[in-house]
């Protein structure tokens, strides 16, 4: 077992070059001169030269991967080229109001999700698989920030139960932390709800036609616990894949969900970064985020052993 | 199934037979059938949008934010039918416009995406030497989010809609080329690639005449999933300032430029916002039906 946590944590490393290759060719393999573009189009010659020399960009090209990577691998991702900070910095800032609304939203989705895969699937046939199977196409539908200013429009506009934006730390206690992340996880979890209700459906529609469920089943082993205990664990693999997977629909979810709900966090930081073309908290964010989506799927490659004692490696 | 098949095997001499068989397809695939046919509305208004509706840009600000009047909906002169926004601009107009960057974007990252992913699958599925380094680059690529690639590139460069095609298509192209790439490794096994390769095909001709064939079902229903992810991310990135120039008007666009104004004109959201999620609703029904008819062993697996 953890020879093969050390053999799955080593293969993560070809991946991360890639991306960390990609994100550094992106910089330099754009047509034009980005110090230009980044620096405006009101920038004197000395600010381009800046910003130039700022992203090593007046360097040997092999070089300046060299010392980017050596930096990148010692924790630094660079300094803002509009707030002169560090990215790193400005990012573990910006953390816990992302942080929050990502892990809210992935407990309370999953959890919504698979009750929802597994009731279509027991009455699989039935009105209720039907509504749920059509909430899923729907929900694969719906933007993200139409979702937002609905429910804004609903609830916060209209019935005025809960507040229209913003984030309260958790620090100031539980109840406006809660209150002002309601919203926000419900639009950010709506797609990745029907993605995960999809697959639990299916992967338990497979599994109930096993014979040991009508063992199970012919021996007396009520409906409930033949479902959670015998039928959903072995129905886990394909849906706890999904869940991994799924998370890159909440990275891009998260940057959106922000904006429209006006949430302090990182998504909000690379929006503005957007406008002041602030190249190194882009890249900073998207190494992170990357590397974020890569530990969650090597996590649920492990995990298939708890949920599946025959994968053995 | 067994009028189905009957329906199918008789019509053929009856005057009505074309109609009647064109009624059991979408009995049978109504989800295709309705998916197509809203899909092929909205290319219809987005192609005739500059015939039919007044210029999106032209503001008026004697007619700011009035609400959606539908009545004498078809007075050409008429300019509130689904009301106007902070600077009096047509909402109709604008929502029918946005149609064209939604479905031109969609329709084309689908093309390009699946086109060289299928290269690439094909490759990295038959000559396996390519394999293990193939695969790694596609993880890498497919581990950054698409939307914070595309702000990169947006940010980079001075933006344009060809950039914003190649920024979205990038992602996509590794997931085609896993699902081109699973197909080749199972074709590759069976024995009718066995006897080619025994009685001398050279390698290309066993990839384009046994190989390719095998991918084009799967293909077409990822292609129509590809299509639905590329608009929802370009309506993503005009919301959030990193898509087309804010002159051509988008539903994401839209949406963002009305942020501030939403709480006592909801209907400058609410229509572009309909718009997008009928398109991609759309083109998710056509991928489910077509899913369900093409490969029936992924209908029982999704």
């Amino acid at each position: 077992m953890l020879a093969y946590i050390i053999r799955r944590l080593a293969a993560t490393i070809p991946v991360m070059l890639v991306v960390a290759v990609s994100v550094f060719l992106l910089l330099h393999l754009t047509p034009g001169d980005p110090a230009a573009v980044l620096a405006g189009d009101n920038a004197t010659s000395d600010q381009v030269a800046q910003i130039r020399a700022n992203l090593g960009l007046d360097q040997p090209l092999w070089w300046q991967f060299g010392t980017w990577l050596w930096r990148l691998l010692h924790g630094d991702l660079g300094e803002s080229l509009f707030w002169g900070k560090p990215v790193l910095a400005l990012v573990l800032e910006r953390a816990e109001p992302t942080l929050s609304l990502a892990l809210t939203t992935i407990t309370v989705a999953v959890v919504i999700a698979v009750s929802l895969g597994v009731l279509a699937a027991w009455q699989a046939g039935s009105l209720t698989d039907r509504l749920v199977m059509g909430f899923a196409v729907l929900g694969f539908s719906v933007p993200v920030f139409v979702v937002g200013y609905v429910l804004i429009f609903i609830f916060s506009i209209n019935l005025r139960w809960l507040p229209v934006q913003g984030y309260a730390p958790i620090a100031e206690g539980i109840g406006p932390w809660i209150e002002r992340l309601v919203l926000p996880s419900i639009a950010l979890g709506l797609a990745y709800v029907a993605l995960i209700a999809r697959i639990t459906r299916a992967s338990m529609l497979e599994v109930l036609a096993e014979d040991y469920v009508r063992t199970a089943l012919a021996k007396g082993v009520a409906p409930r616990p033949m479902l959670m205990r015998h039928a959903l664990k072995n129905a886990a693999v394909p849906i706890v894949t999904v869940v991994g997977i799924g998370v890159a629909l909440l990275i891009g979810g998260v940057v959106i969900t922000e904006t429209v709900f006006n949430i302090p966090g990182v998504g909000r930081l690379v929006v503005d970064a957007i406008q002041r073309r602030d190249y190194p908290i882009i890249q900073g964010v998207i190494l992170i985020f990357s590397a974020v989506y890569v530990l969650v799927n090597l996590l649920v490659d492990i995990s298939y052993t708890f949920f599946d004692p025959r994968i053995r490696y | 199934m067994a009028d189905g098949t009957l329906a199918e095997a008789a019509p053929a001499e009856r005057p009505q037979g074309a109609a009647l068989r064109f009624g059991t397809f979408a009995r049978r695939n109504p989800t295709i059938v309705i998916g197509a046919a809203m899909l092929c509305v909205m290319v219809i208004l987005a192609l005739l949008a500059p015939l039919i509706t007044n210029p999106p840009m032209h503001a008026a600000p004697v007619d700011r934010l009035k609400p959606p009047d539908l009545s004498n909906f078809f007075d050409p002169e008429k300019r509130d039918r689904f009301g106007t926004d902070n600077l009096g601009r047509d909402i109709f107009a604008r929502t029918l416009h946005g149609a064209r960057v939604s479905l031109l974007v969609g329709l084309t990252v689908a093309a390009f995406a699946t086109a060289v992913g299928l290269v690439i699958g094909l490759m990295a599925g038959y000559y396996r030497r390519f394999d293990a380094v193939v695969m790694r680059v596609m993880d890498g690529l497919m581990s950054i989010p698409s939307i914070l690639l595309a702000i990169a590139l947006i940010a980079l460069t001075r933006g344009g809609l060809f950039l914003l095609i190649i920024a979205i298509t990038v992602p996509e192209v590794p997931r085609v080329v896993r699902l081109v790439r699973s197909v080749v490794l199972t074709v590759r096994e069976r024995p009718f690639v066995d006897a080619a390769i025994s009685v001398g095909s050279p390698s290309r001709k066993i990839i384009i005449r046994h190989v390719l064939p095998m991918t084009v079902a799967p293909l077409i229903v990822q292609a129509t999933y590809i299509c639905a992810s590329a608009i929802l991310i370009e309506a993503g990135l005009s919301f959030l300032g990193a898509g087309v120039p804010p002159e051509i008007p988008t539903w994401g666009n839209m949406i963002a430029q009305s942020r501030l104004f939403f709480a006592r004109a909801p209907w400058l959201i609410f229509f572009p916002g309909a718009a997008l999620a009928l398109v991609v609703l759309a083109v998710n029904l056509l991928g489910d039906g077509l899913r369900d008819r093409l490969d029936p062993r992924l209908a029982r697996r999704m």
